[in-house]
């Protein structure tokens, strides 16, 4: 009796060692993470029905993480292209002087600015509801951004010509940490899932650039339950 | 097998024979059963929205009476170590009652467990080999296995000297012995697993302590002779069954030491929380003073506290703890403070704050309180029985006939 | 055994003892007068004729009450849906089932659904990808409260709309008072962002040490190979030992069955996800399976609108979670529990 004593408790000592997770070989998550990385293979996501978006690949240096796509901003904006109405370069508006525009369509044919109101009066300048609430005076005004010669576009703080769907490289002029963070996925948000092809937000798709500052609004939800549950009503 | 079935009719027989007193009791234990038992209908039905508790406070009054009557069912051990291993006679009478007593609070541990699990129907999956059994890793799987085990241990032995004595034979020691030695260990063994689960969790820093193992022990081996002081007093008075004042003043001094060990404990828990108080020491607080005006706990636990305190110290007296009715009384109020103190005032705090720090308490719906009243009623049904057919059986009026 | 002596037990006795055997009404106490209610119920004579008789009774109406399936009286469908229980009820674990197992069960689970309610889901039983670890991040500067992504959350995993049960909690914190919960408040109901907060979520964090694991007496949450942690409905006893051993709220018990009004079920399932569950089960957070097994983001990731919240592969040197936790200031929380949450904390 004694014996087959014995034996169970030798082997429920050996029964109770712990079993290992084969994976904590490693020791820390970190290390787990460097070692299984070195044979990656990029995920590619198979079909790609749910993802909609007219893009536009971004052009920047050769780290393979920063090929991804984002939005085509024209597709977005109704009044692009801008030289339906803008047929003219700011210098020859100025020197014709007033703010009047000549639209270069065919309905428009032959018509000059002073008719519009015959035909438009109901119709306000476009743009009037744009006020700039974007640093300040110092800073910023609607040259800053736009390009005055080819109005389609927009222009670098050097006058270079930037693509309409390029906005993002005149916001890292000024904003280059928060460039970066979105270049490499930790500012802003992605458009399709985790693996391949990447689809980024512009900075424009949440930040209206006239008016870039997050409002305030209210939650989706509130858990009535919740509140009963922990008796703070 | 013929002498098996034997004592199971004629214990049968006893146990449906009795004067008033007997049949009231039984009677409205058996009310109490049903009403316990319709209770639980209800919690299948509608699920364990019945019961007060809430994803904050996930486990309530049906796992403190188990924490606690685990304690119960460990102490049963204090009679058979002196009887069998020390050889000290006094305690003989009294051990198969205390076997008993180990076997009806381990049922209700059992029952406990089972109505507080929300998909009953499918505990077979913890069974081995047919279900997957998480053992080593999983405290749990190993409380099953101790509780489980012990519960055969005080099955069998009791079982073997009954059916010895039931047939008027003395029972072998030589066969007996090893399990007794066993069950001793065993009872040790049951407590601390099941501190064990409580005490591996860091989620929880109020169970998280080194202290909670020994803690439980200390206040199982008050709690259980404390009961079982109380069973033989009434076995006393109500049967011929003789108990002699020797055993019942021995196991006053056994929950003389081990309560003041209790609250020695509780001290330096006390100590620790309140000294330099931390972020972990929230659960202590709620417990003891109410954080936020939120204070359930705190009468409770002042009670508890208060009549403790009283009951150690009365203990220390010799001439208090050898009058018997006082002993009987400082059992009963030391029960009841364990009962609160290991009870919810273990498990409840341990859940408060929740991990973000939110305070949500917990109220015990009338559902919840009628299945624990219910299962009370059950194990002080099952140890009836138990003790009454061992008193007739040690009284000689259950014998074997070779009919 | 005289009648002087009142058993509990004796119901037929008693009625036998208050009848008159000098009434006209036939009485058949003369032999029963001395048996008491035990030996009248279990001992009572009988020929082996009535025996058998009434033990095939029995047998036939348990059998009958057992399985419904083999009734006579129900539809095809009911004995359908019968059978297809039965099967649910005794299948092991998940985790141990072969492929073709699994299968089946997703079938089972489908056909069971299109019984009850008419309509088809879709429920998938795929794997974890290879060489795929999930990560997740999170941006408090730019957690603005919205909650938009516990809206996503709860439509997109079939969560119960009665007990607004939610994987996801936002809380908000004053500044000032540090990375501080307990002086949070995660029940806010104003414009947000409210001046001088800042709002943190909490879910699931995918540990990669999972306490959760450890303690389920039946294996049935585990940890897959692509870092999910992952529960088994089926599986669960209920027991709620993993809810107790989570240190960061991930995990939400059903205390009733759940609902999800028929319009709003999302039908895209997958065995381990989304798929509607049952009283007394577990639940939380799978990193959405259904969807990141398939290359798409989570619903809260996709719900943000402000791109708080990013996902990646973190075994992909160039993914987005990589950066992230490489080159920004990231902190998990309760580190010192050892549990390796896959799930950062960083800000701008």
């Amino acid at each position: 009796m004694q014996r087959f004593l014995y034996i169970i408790i030798i082997l429920t000592t050996l029964f109770s060692c712990k079993t290992e997770d084969p994976e904590k070989e490693y020791g820390s998550l970190h290390k787990r993470i460097e070692h299984k990385s070195e044979h990656y293979k990029p995920f590619y996501v198979q079909n790609n029905s749910e993802i909609e978006y007219d893009t536009v690949q971004v052009a920047l240096d050769t780290v393979a993480a920063h090929h991804f796509g984002i939005p085509k901003r024209t597709s977005m904006v109704d009044s692009y292209p801008c030289n339906k109405c803008h047929a003219v370069s700011i210098d020859e508006l100025k020197s014709k002087g007033g703010n009047f525009v000549t639209p270069k369509d065919k309905a428009h044919e032959g018509v000059t600015a002073k008719d519009c109101k015959s035909c438009h009066e109901y119709l306000k300048k476009s743009h009037w509801n744009i006020s700039l609430n974007h640093a300040d005076d110092n800073a910023m005004n609607c040259a800053t951004c736009h390009n005055q010669d080819e109005m389609n576009n927009l222009s670098s703080l050097t006058n270079k010509n930037i693509n309409f769907n390029n906005s993002y490289q005149i916001c890292s002029q000024c904003h280059s940490t928060q460039f970066n963070e979105w270049k490499n996925g930790a500012h802003g948000k992605q458009l399709t899932g985790w693996g391949e092809p990447k689809v980024r937000q512009t900075c424009v798709g949440c930040h209206n650039p006239h008016d870039p500052a997050i409002k305030h609004r209210w939650p989706s939800r509130l858990n009535t339950q919740m509140i009963e549950q922990r008796d703070l009503e | 097998m013929g002498v098996f079935t034997n004592l199971v009719k004629d214990s049968c027989k006893s146990i449906v024979q009795g004067n008033k007193a007997y049949h009231v009791w039984m009677g409205v234990l058996t009310f109490i059963m049903l009403v316990g038992a319709f209770c639980y209908g209800l919690q299948i039905s509608e699920g364990l929205q019945v019961t007060g508790m809430t994803d904050r406070v996930s486990w309530g009054l049906y796992i403190s009476n188990f924490t606690f009557l685990v304690g119960v069912a460990a102490a049963a051990v204090m009679l058979v170590l002196p009887t069998y291993i020390l050889n000290d006679v006094d305690f003989k009478q009294a051990v198969l009652i205390g076997e008993g007593m180990a076997v009806a609070a381990l049922i209700m541990c059992l029952a406990f467990v089972v109505v507080d699990m929300g998909g009953p129907a499918r505990l077979w999956h913890i069974i081995p080999f047919i279900g997957v059994f998480n053992f080593p890793n999983s405290m749990l799987a190993w409380d099953v296995v101790v509780l489980n085990g012990y519960l055969i241990i005080n099955i069998t032995i009791p079982l073997y000297i009954l059916i010895m004595r039931y047939q008027g034979k003395t029972p072998n020691p030589k066969v007996y012995i090893p399990g007794v030695i066993l069950s001793v260990f065993w009872a040790v063994g049951i407590h601390m697993v099941t501190a064990f689960l409580y005490q591996g969790l860091p989620a929880r820093p109020f169970w998280n302590t080194g202290l909670l193992g020994p803690r439980f022990l200390a206040s199982a081996f008050t709690a259980g002779p404390a009961l079982i002081i109380i069973a033989l007093a009434i076995i006393r008075k109500f049967t011929a069954f003789k108990i002699e004042d020797k055993t019942l003043r021995k196991l006053g001094l056994v929950i003389t030491v081990a309560a003041q060990i209790n609250l020695i404990m509780l001290l330096s828990e006390f100590f620790k929380e309140f000294y330099f108080p931390t972020h972990h020491s929230e659960s202590a607080h709620y417990l003891f003073f109410g954080i936020d005006g939120k204070d359930a706990l705190v009468p409770w636990m002042r009670i508890s506290i208060i009549i403790n305190v009283f009951a150690t110290i009365s203990l220390l007296f010799h001439k208090l703890r050898n009058n018997l009715n006082f002993l009987y009384f400082v059992s009963g109020l030391l029960f009841i403070a364990i009962w609160i103190e290991k009870g919810f005032g273990l498990i409840i705090p341990g859940f408060i704050p929740g991990p973000w720090g939110a305070i949500v308490e917990y109220t015990p719906t009338n559902v919840e309180i009628g299945v624990t009243v219910g299962i009370w009623a059950l194990g002080a049904f099952i140890f009836t029985i138990l003790a009454r057919t061992g008193v007739q059986i040690e009284l000689g009026k259950i014998k074997y006939k070779k009919a | 055994m005289g009648n002087n002596i009142k058993k509990w037990f004796s119901i037929g006795s008693k009625r036998v003892v208050n009848e008159s055997c000098d009434s006209d009404k036939p009485c058949s106490c003369k032999s029963e007068k001395t048996n008491d209610g035990f030996d009248q119920v279990l001992n009572a004579q009988t020929d082996r004729r009535n025996a058998i008789q009434k033990l095939t009774a029995g047998l036939l109406i348990g059998a009958g009450a057992v399985s419904s399936s083999c009734s006579v009286s129900k539809s095809d469908e009911a004995k359908e849906q019968s059978d297809l229980d039965w099967e649910e009820y005794f299948k092991g674990n998940y985790k141990l089932m072969t492929d073709e197992e699994k299968q089946n069960t997703v079938d089972r689970l489908t056909r069971s659904y299109e019984l009850r309610t008419g309509k088809k889901i879709n429920m998938s039983a795929a794997g974890p990808i290879d060489d795929v670890l999930y990560g997740y991040a999170f941006n408090i500067s730019k957690c603005q409260g919205y909650m938009d992504c516990i809206n996503a959350c709860v439509e997109e995993n079939n969560q119960d709309r009665e007990s607004q049960m939610q994987y996801i909690r936002i809380h908000e914190i004053e500044k000032g008072s540090g990375i501080e919960f307990k002086n949070g408040d995660d029940t806010y109901y104003h414009e947000v962002p409210a001046a001088n907060h800042f709002y943190i979520g909490t879910q699931c964090f995918h540990c990669d040490n999972p306490p959760c694991v450890e303690v389920c007496p039946v294996q049935a949450t585990w940890k897959e190979k692509d870092g999910i942690v992952v529960i088994d409905y089926d599986w669960c006893i209920g027991c709620r030992y993993c809810m107790a051993a989570c240190p960061y709220d991930g995990r939400r018990f059903n205390w009733k069955t759940p609902e999800v009004p028929e319009e709003e079920v999302n039908k895209n399932q997958h065995y381990l996800g989304n798929r509607l569950r049952k009283q007394g089960v577990m639940e939380k957070c799978t990193f959405c399976i259904q969807r990141s097994r398939n290359g798409k983001n989570p619903a809260c990731v996709e719900a943000c609108p402000t791109g708080a919240r990013v996902f990646g592969n973190l075994l992909d040197p160039n993914s987005d979670i990589r950066w992230i936790i490489e080159n920004k200031k990231v902190f998990r929380l309760k580190e010192e529990l050892g549990t390796e949450p896959k799930f950062w904390y960083y800000m701008d």
